[in-house]
């Protein structure tokens, strides 16, 4: 016990101090330097050291928690547990890291793996299964397509959790439950793993496929720069990034330039210094935009200036041992404030969307309480346009389609925002009366600005599928389903859909996949 | 020993035998039938309280008897001679062919010279000689069968056996059989008569006497209170109570050693004898019957004399009692009191009076009164208190009133009212009702909405037509129609029922006022457009007022629609939560007893666990019930609808059946565990509805409670200040006062002794008014007409009652006749009336004496020189002058003379007022204009300044008017009387304003107060809102004692409570009808009081039978 009580203060003043070196290596040290590859996730050269350190003490504390360590980081988690059990916790370190792993083994208690070429996905049995087959076709070609910009690919096969709800997510992470709904974090790259909430547990799901992408991106990035990237750069690159699996090099969504055009017009930013510790911990969710859209850009400078060859060479000098600064300015060509001066030059030129009355969408998650009734109106701007809303469901619901859309029309007027929600309410009432132009319009208006927005998908599939515009509506209701797979209706629309367009691979597939949710 | 004399030896040896058999059977005869008769008469009595008394020994009898016959019948009892011997002989051993019997019968022939002419006496003794020889081998033991005893003897036997098995077969044989057998009254009506016969038939042989100069005395039983009764001379009949001892007196015509009195055959009394002829004696009336004189004669003998004296029983009436209820209702709170009134009456005495109620399973009584003095009559009033019967709602209740009177001798008799029913008013389900109304009310206007919408698109995109716009005025009025009323009556139900938030019945206020103005607008619209058609050149209207109108309409009703749903959903949640509370409470006593039955402290019988686990399922379901009713996907729902099936409470039906089923075979380990798991379920639920009403919305938003909260403070600020202002003007208005108190002192005094003259003339024209009119003929004869018509009246409504009731009687000729006389006298009255011409004096004279009255009390203000009164009472009493010279030119029938006189005197009294009026007008203004001089410039600059005060009050007031009414138009739970309020306070400021700046202190002072009061009047209502616990807020929020509601369906078109209306009000019997009058005024009072309205009529025409 007194052994682990000095480790831990060594720790600490060699955390405080980090200049500090001493001659002889001694137990201390040793653990020290494990503790340092463990935090660089090198968890084999961590872990030779750790089964060198039991042999040689195999009655140290400090080895048996090193050892604990790594077994947390590897995702064994009942091993960490087992080990940790002969640690005394008279530290608040210790207790808090035991803590942490009693939490992860439980909420991983009812997990399974489904393994892919790189990746070990953990996921609970159930409806979660559904996210498989995306999860898979999302991992391994971020795996080649990252792996080539950053210049990285795993040996070992990357972890990642899928977490049924996010009660559990805030346990296991250093989230709060007040966090994940600020600042809408569904989804973590921590303890060398990547993990994730299920879609499942959101109303409308989220774009969980560029998630997990963006998530990796940060894994990549830990693990070539031996964890020695900045936040800020780390969220900047894994943004610019996050769509590239998929082909896709635009990666600011309307909301972002919104709210960057806006920023910079009026000379708000979100320091860099803010976004420690986690851009998670921001105030708000327009922050939070603000944050991404501020990094991102500036990576999106860098690359544009620099090449994208920069991002793996700056991450090289770091696991190096180089220092970011340095490194930096060798790499980007001036300090990191000259950088931010050019970046908004830079910025202030680039063609950026202003659109008002647009807002980041708070991720809305499904309610634990059984019994307390759906408002999809709660989003709405103003009170007076969630009551218009409000009366046009009630006029909905009665069978009063014309008057149901003119009340609409009067909260659409009223609302100072533009909300996706009334804007699919319009639209799926003209296509109750068969109105299918001006629903095609509203749904269209509103896809332009929340790209990823569920009910848009699947209401404009929709829309195409009863006016028999096949690929488009192929086009919308498969985008629709990634991004929420557990909507049943889009699944019996796309088999039916397939059905007509004679793919029966397609159907097959759709068929298993939705049984998993039925 | 000759041949002969061997022979009969032989044939007397078989006589002998066969005695012997006979006498054995004649045994076995005798004995089976005694033990036959025992067991038939035993079984008769056995069974003698039993229709089948008689049959079993009947059987019985006979089939013993078909037994005894067939022994009978064999002649083997009877005795058999020689020959008969021989013969049996002879039959038994055939090869003596003949010669026994033979010898036997000529034997005796042998010497008998007569005979000897017939029979050989050789060849008789060679017969004789012969047969000797055969007989000599032969036992004379062995003619006769020994077994011929066996079926007799058989026969008792199988009957002893049977009478055993009898007596241990049957339960308490002998003993029921003895018990049946002594004292039965067939036994002895059969005795007595034989032995009264046996002893009659020996007295008539030896006496004859006779009882004369009888004579009775009744002393009757303490509790009738009678007293004694001497009845001499008698002719022997008692007529008399139940306990009167009867003292009989008498005489006979012969000497008798002893008499006694034999009571109904069968209680026997020695009499007291006076020698030498008198008797007396007494006993107890108990029964009705009759009694006898037995007298001993000097011999010693018993004679009961023939003659039967009649002994009847009066009766002792059963007491009676009527009930009358003061507030009869078919349907009372349970907090109500049922005021009732009773009458009672007995022929000897009442006990006591005492109320019994049924309700439900259970019965309760109540005493009333007891009585201790033997009143024969009583009445009273009892006011039943049923907060204290712990009734439960919906619970039907029926009572009446039981009465015993005083007779201690046989028992009280009991008499009882009317049965009256009530039930006990459900406000769950009236509330639920009340919710279902809502419901229909928000579909309404949801529908109004929907067409406005369309409409109001219409009139703005497309059409023109004014008669299209006339059209949808129309249809939208009476749309409208149909909700206010619709929320109305639920406004009255809600108001009606008390414990409703003020806030909800400010929501229902507003929709109805809101609607109503909007209709009316609507209305308005409509007729000019009609006035504009109507016209010969039509000029075009204008669509514009109708889209006014119609966006006013829609605006209106977006906002009620979301406010009705809002409280409505909370109703709903209550009720949801009730039935969960009232769920969780019962699942957790049952847990306790569980728990008790396991620790063995008291044992649970399964009727008690059945029922306890039946309230569990009955409120199960009810939930259940009403969590469907929230199934129908519709965005107002409070409730997600989804959410009913994946809820495990339809399970918890099952698991009741299971802790049933576990209970009932004693495994209370189980069951408990099971229970355990339904009670965790049950506080899931109860979790989840609780998160659920969290999350329900504010029926006022944050916003606007600040406002208010601000508001309110605002407010006492502007009281506060108000105050100080109010005070200022007051100082100043004292010393006013006091200075022109001093200044016109004199000028008061003259100008009183001038009113004084003024008031003095008045009183004396009414006073002369008064007599004249007292005295005129004409006036006499009205008075005497006006009664005549007064008492005709009454006749007549008398008469026409018993008209009706008479109706299937002989006597309906007769009445009807009766009553077209009095009606025709009636009329002639009237019209004698009418050609008098004197109505209107008559109603002068009748209203005089008051308004002298009233003169009077100027009279005395004048005297005491105290202006404010006298002015304030000469305000209201000079119009009255006014009125009575209009209603006297007015009348067309008018007398000359009192009409010329009293127009006269009515002038006069006019003129003097006018002089009166205008003498206090001008000191009151020359005491005015004094406040110019008499305040110094101090004090004008100080009401300048409380004027500027005002000016700056009222522009808060005006603001917060405003504010009021914008929220106001926001929220429909705030009522509108805020805005109102302040607008008066405003108005009032502003006089006082300007009053202030006149120097007017005293009218001043006046809108001061009633700004002051309007100001109060808010700051109150906005305090009851805060501390209502109208739901409008969750801060702060108190729970309503009664939720609002849980409810039933109901068919809402027909107004009201439904079982309400089905209700009959229960009329009592006719006697019922004889209301004491004192009772009268009571029941009057009654009929005042509130009575729920849906119920009014049925109340009222049950008073108006009543007291007809």
């Amino acid at each position: 016990m007194m052994n682990i009580m000095k480790t831990v203060i060594v720790l600490l003043l060699l955390f405080l101090t980090p200049g500090i070196s001493l001659s002889e290596p001694t137990l201390t040290q040793k653990v020290l330097i494990g503790y340092e590859l463990a935090q660089d996730w090198d968890l084999k050269a961590a872990e030779k050291l750790s089964n060198k350190l039991l042999k040689e003490y195999p009655k140290s504390g400090d080895a048996h928690f090193l050892s604990a360590r790594i077994e947390f980081l590897k995702g064994n988690y009942e091993r960490s547990w087992e080990i940790l059990k002969r640690v005394g916790d008279n530290f608040k370190e210790i207790e808090d890291f035991k803590k942490r792993v009693d939490a992860t083994r439980k909420a991983a208690k009812n997990f399974v793996s489904f393994e892919t070429d790189h990746f070990l996905i953990r996921y609970e049995e159930g409806p979660d299964e559904v996210l498989l087959h995306y999860a898979q076709e999302v991992l391994e070609k971020s795996y080649q397509v990252l792996g080539d910009i950053i210049g990285y690919y795993p040996e070992e096969k990357v972890l990642v959790e899928i977490y049924p709800d996010r009660q559990p997510f805030s346990k296991i992470s250093p989230l709060t439950l007040k966090d994940i709904l600020t600042s809408g974090t569904v989804a973590l790259c921590k303890y060398n793993r990547v993990m994730l909430i299920s879609p499942g547990s959101l109303v409308r799901g989220y774009n969980w496929m560029d998630t997990i992408s963006h998530e990796y991106v940060h894994y990549l990035l830990t693990k070539k720069s031996r964890n020695r990237l900045p936040l800020w750069m780390h969220e900047g690159i894994a943004k610019l990034l996050e769509s590239r699996w998929r082909g896709q090099t635009s990666y600011m969504t309307p909301i972002m330039q919104t709210i960057l055009s806006g920023a910079l017009k009026n000379d708000y930013r979100v320091p860099l210094e803010d976004m420690m510790p986690s851009l998670a911990k921001l105030k708000t969710q327009k922050d939070v935009q603000l944050a991404y859209a501020e990094v991102s850009t500036m990576m999106e400078y860098l690359v544009e200036t620099r090449g994208i060859e920069t991002l793996p060479k700056l991450l090289e000098d770091l696991a190096a041992g180089k220092k970011f600064e340095e490194s930096f300015i060798g790499r980007a060509g001036s300090d990191i404030p000259g950088f931010q001066n050019k970046w908004e030059s830079w910025a202030k030129k680039k063609e950026l969307k202003y659109i008002p009355g647009i807002a980041p969408l708070t991720r809305e998650f499904k309610t634990k309480n059984p019994l307390e009734p759906e408002k999809d109106y709660k989003g709405m701007s103003t009170e007076r346009a969630q009551d218009l809303t409000f009366l046009g469901d009630i006029l909905k619901s009665r069978d009063h389609y014309s008057a149901a859309i003119l009340e609409y029309l009067k909260a659409k007027k009223e609302s100072t925002t533009h909300s996706p929600i009334l804007f699919n309410k319009i639209a799926s009432t003209y296509i109750q009366t068969r109105k299918y132009d001006e629903a095609e319009q509203f749904l269209k208006e509103s896809l332009e600005f929340y790209s990823d927005f569920h009910t848009t998908l699947a209401n404009l599939g929709d829309l195409y599928f009863i006016s028999e515009r096949y690929d488009s509506a192929q086009k919308y209701l498969e985008e629709a389903v990634r991004i929420n797979p557990f909507n049943p209706y889009i699944h019996v629309k796309l088999i039916e859909l397939y059905d007509r367009l004679n793919m029966p691979e397609k159907k097959k597939l759709q068929t298993q996949l939705f049984k998993f949710i039925n | 020993m000759d041949d002969f004399s061997q022979i009969n030896q032989f044939l007397s040896l078989i006589q002998k035998n066969w005695n012997r058999i006979r006498f054995a059977l004649g045994a076995y005869f005798t004995a089976t039938l005694l033990a036959g008769m025992a067991i038939v008469v035993a079984l008769f009595y056995y069974f003698a309280q039993t229709k089948a008394g008689y049959i079993i020994p009947v059987l019985l009898l006979l089939v013993l008897g078909k037994f005894l016959y067939s022994i009978i019948r064999t002649d083997s009892l009877k005795k058999i001679d020689r020959d008969e011997a021989a013969l049996l002989t002879e039959k038994k051993y055939p090869e003596l062919n003949n010669s026994l019997i033979n010898s036997a019968q000529l034997g005796s022939f042998i010497n008998d010279p007569e005979k000897e002419k017939l029979f050989s006496s050789v060849m008789i003794r060679e017969l004789l000689a012969r047969t000797r020889k055969q007989i000599a081998e032969l036992d004379a033991h062995e003619v006769l069968e020994k077994s011929k005893t066996i079926p007799a003897r058989n026969l008792f036997l199988t009957t002893l056996a049977v009478g055993l098995a009898i007596i241990f077969a049957f339960p308490n044989f002998l003993q029921t059989v003895l018990t049946n057998s002594k004292g039965t009254p067939i036994a002895s009506q059969i005795k007595l008569p034989e032995k009264e016969t046996s002893e009659t038939k020996v007295a008539h042989k030896k006496h004859d006497f006779k009882i004369t100069e009888l004579g009775l005395t009744l002393n009757y039983p303490s509790y009738t209170q009678l007293p004694s009764r001497v009845i001499n001379p008698s002719d022997g009949k008692v007529n008399t109570y139940p306990g009167t001892e009867v003292i009989i007196e008498g005489k006979t015509d012969e000497v008798f050693q002893e008499a006694t009195l034999v009571v109904n055959a069968k209680d026997s009394i020695l009499m007291e004898s006076q020698p030498p002829l008198s008797l007396t004696g007494s006993f107890m009336v108990r029964e009705k019957g009759f009694y006898q004189f037995k007298l001993k004669d000097p011999s010693g003998s018993q004679v009961l004399l023939p003659q039967k004296y009649p002994i009847e029983l009066e009766q002792d009436k059963a007491p009676r009692i009527v009930l009358f209820p003061a507030n009869p209702k078919p349907v009372y709170y349970d907090s109500d009191k049922i005021q009732m009134f009773y009458e009672g009456s007995d022929d000897f005495g009442i006990e006591s009076i005492q109320l019994i109620a049924q309700i439900g399973e259970d019965s309760i009584q109540k005493k009333i009164k007891t009585l201790k003095d033997n009143e024969k009559e009583t009445q009273g009033r009892f006011s039943w208190n049923l907060a204290l019967e712990s009734l439960k709602p919906g619970q039907e209740v029926q009572y009446y009133l039981e009465i015993k009177d005083n007779d201690n001798i046989s028992g009280p008799n009991k008499g009882q009212s009317e049965m009256i029913r009530f039930t006990v008013f459900d406000s769950r389900e009236e509330r639920e009702n009340l919710v279902r109304l809502q419901d229909e009310l928000t579909e309404k206007m949801i529908a109004l909405l929907a067409s406005g919408l369309v409409e109001d698109n219409i009139l703005k995109t497309t059409t023109k037509d004014v008669l299209y716009g006339k059209k949808l005025l129309a249809a939208n009025s009476d749309a409208l129609i149909e909700i206010i009323g619709l929320a109305q009556h639920i406004k009255n139900q809600a108001i009606e029922f008390g414990n409703f938030p003020q806030a909800y019945l400010t929501l229902l206020s507003n929709i109805i006022s809101g609607l109503k103005e909007i209709r009316q607008e609507k209305i308005e619209t409509l007729n000019k457009i009609q006035g504009t058609l109507m016209k010969p050149t039509p000029v075009g209207y204008n669509l514009f007022s109708i889209e006014i109108l119609n966006d006013r309409m829609v605006t209106h009703l977006e906002r009620d629609i979301l406010y009705l749903i809002k409280i409505t959903n909370r109703q709903k949640m209550d009720q949801v939560m009730d039935l969960e509370d009232q769920l969780s409470e019962l699942t957790e006593t049952l847990q306790e007893e569980f728990e008790k039955i396991k620790n063995k402290k008291s044992p649970l019988n399964s009727n008690q666990l059945k029922s306890k686990l039946n309230q569990i399922q009955q409120t199960l379901k009810q939930l259940l019930d009403k969590l469907s009713q929230q199934n129908q996907a519709l965005p107002d729902e409070f409730l997600n609808s989804k959410s009913f099936e994946s809820m495990n409470l339809k399970d918890m039906m099952s698991s009741i059946e299971k802790i049933q089923e576990l209970a009932n075979q004693g495994k209370i380990d189980e069951a408990m565990e099971e229970l355990k798991k339904m009670a965790e379920e049950m506080r899931n639920f109860a979790e989840q509805l609780n998160q659920t009403e969290e999350s329900m919305e504010e029926m006022v938003d944050t916003e606007m409670m600040e406002q208010l909260d601000q508001s309110m403070r605002d407010l006492e600020r502007l009281e506060k200040k108000q105050q100080r202002i109010i005070n200022g003007t007051s100082e100043i208005n004292q010393k006013l006062r006091k200075q022109q108190a001093k200044k016109f002192e004199s000028l008061v005094k003259k100008f009183f002794d001038e009113l004084k003259k003024d008031v003095e003339s008045i009183r004396t024209i009414l006073s002369d008014d008064k007599k004249y009119l007292n005295e005129h003929e004409a006036m006499k004869k009205t008075g005497e007409l006006l009664e005549k018509q007064s008492v005709l009246s009454q006749e007549i409504q008398s008469l026409s009652q018993k008209t009706i009731d008479s109706s299937l009687k002989d006597d309906l000729a007769d009445n009807f006749k009766e009553l077209n006389d009095r009606r025709r006298e009636l009329s002639q009255t009237l019209m004698e009336i009418a050609s008098l011409r004197t109505q209107s004096y008559q109603d002068f004279k009748e209203k005089l004496p008051e308004l002298q009255k009233k003169y009077d009390s100027l009279k005395e203000l004048a005297d005491l020189n105290d202006l404010n009164e006298f002015n304030l009472l000469f305000k209201n009493t000079y119009p009255e002058v006014f009125r009575w010279q209009g209603n006297m030119r007015a009348s067309r029938s008018s007398l000359e003379g009192i009409g010329e006189k009293m127009s006269e005197d009515l002038r006069q009294v006019a003129r003097l007022n006018a002089e009166i009026s205008k003498k206090l007008g001008s000191l009151k203004r020359s005491i005015e204009s004094s406040n110019e001089s008499l305040l110094s410039e101090e004090e004008k600059n100080t009401l300048r300044k409380l004027a500027e005060q005002e000016k700056k009050i009222r522009g808060k007031t005006d603001g917060m008017q405003k504010q009021f009414q914008e929220m106001n138009q926001k929220n429909p739970l705030l009522p509108p009387n805020l805005a109102q309020n302040m607008q008066m306070a405003g108005q009032n400021l502003k006089r006082a304003e300007s009053r202030l700046n006149q120097n007017q202190i005293q009218k001043s002072l006046e809108s001061e107060s009633k700004a002051m009061k309007s100001i109060q009047d808010t700051r109150k209502m906005l305090k009851e809102m805060q501390n209502s616990g109208t739901q409008m807020s969750r801060r702060g929020k108190p729970r309503n004692q009664l939720r609002l509601g849980t409810g039933n369906r109901r068919d809402s078109r027909r107004g009201g409570a439904v079982r309400m209306q089905k209700e009959k009000v229960l009329l009592p019997s006719e006697d019922q009808y004889k209301v004491p009058s004192e009772f009268r005024e009571e029941i009057l009072d009654a009929m005042k009081r509130e009575t729920p309205k849906n119920y009014e009529q049925l109340v009222t025409e049950y008073y108006k039978e009543l007291v007809q």
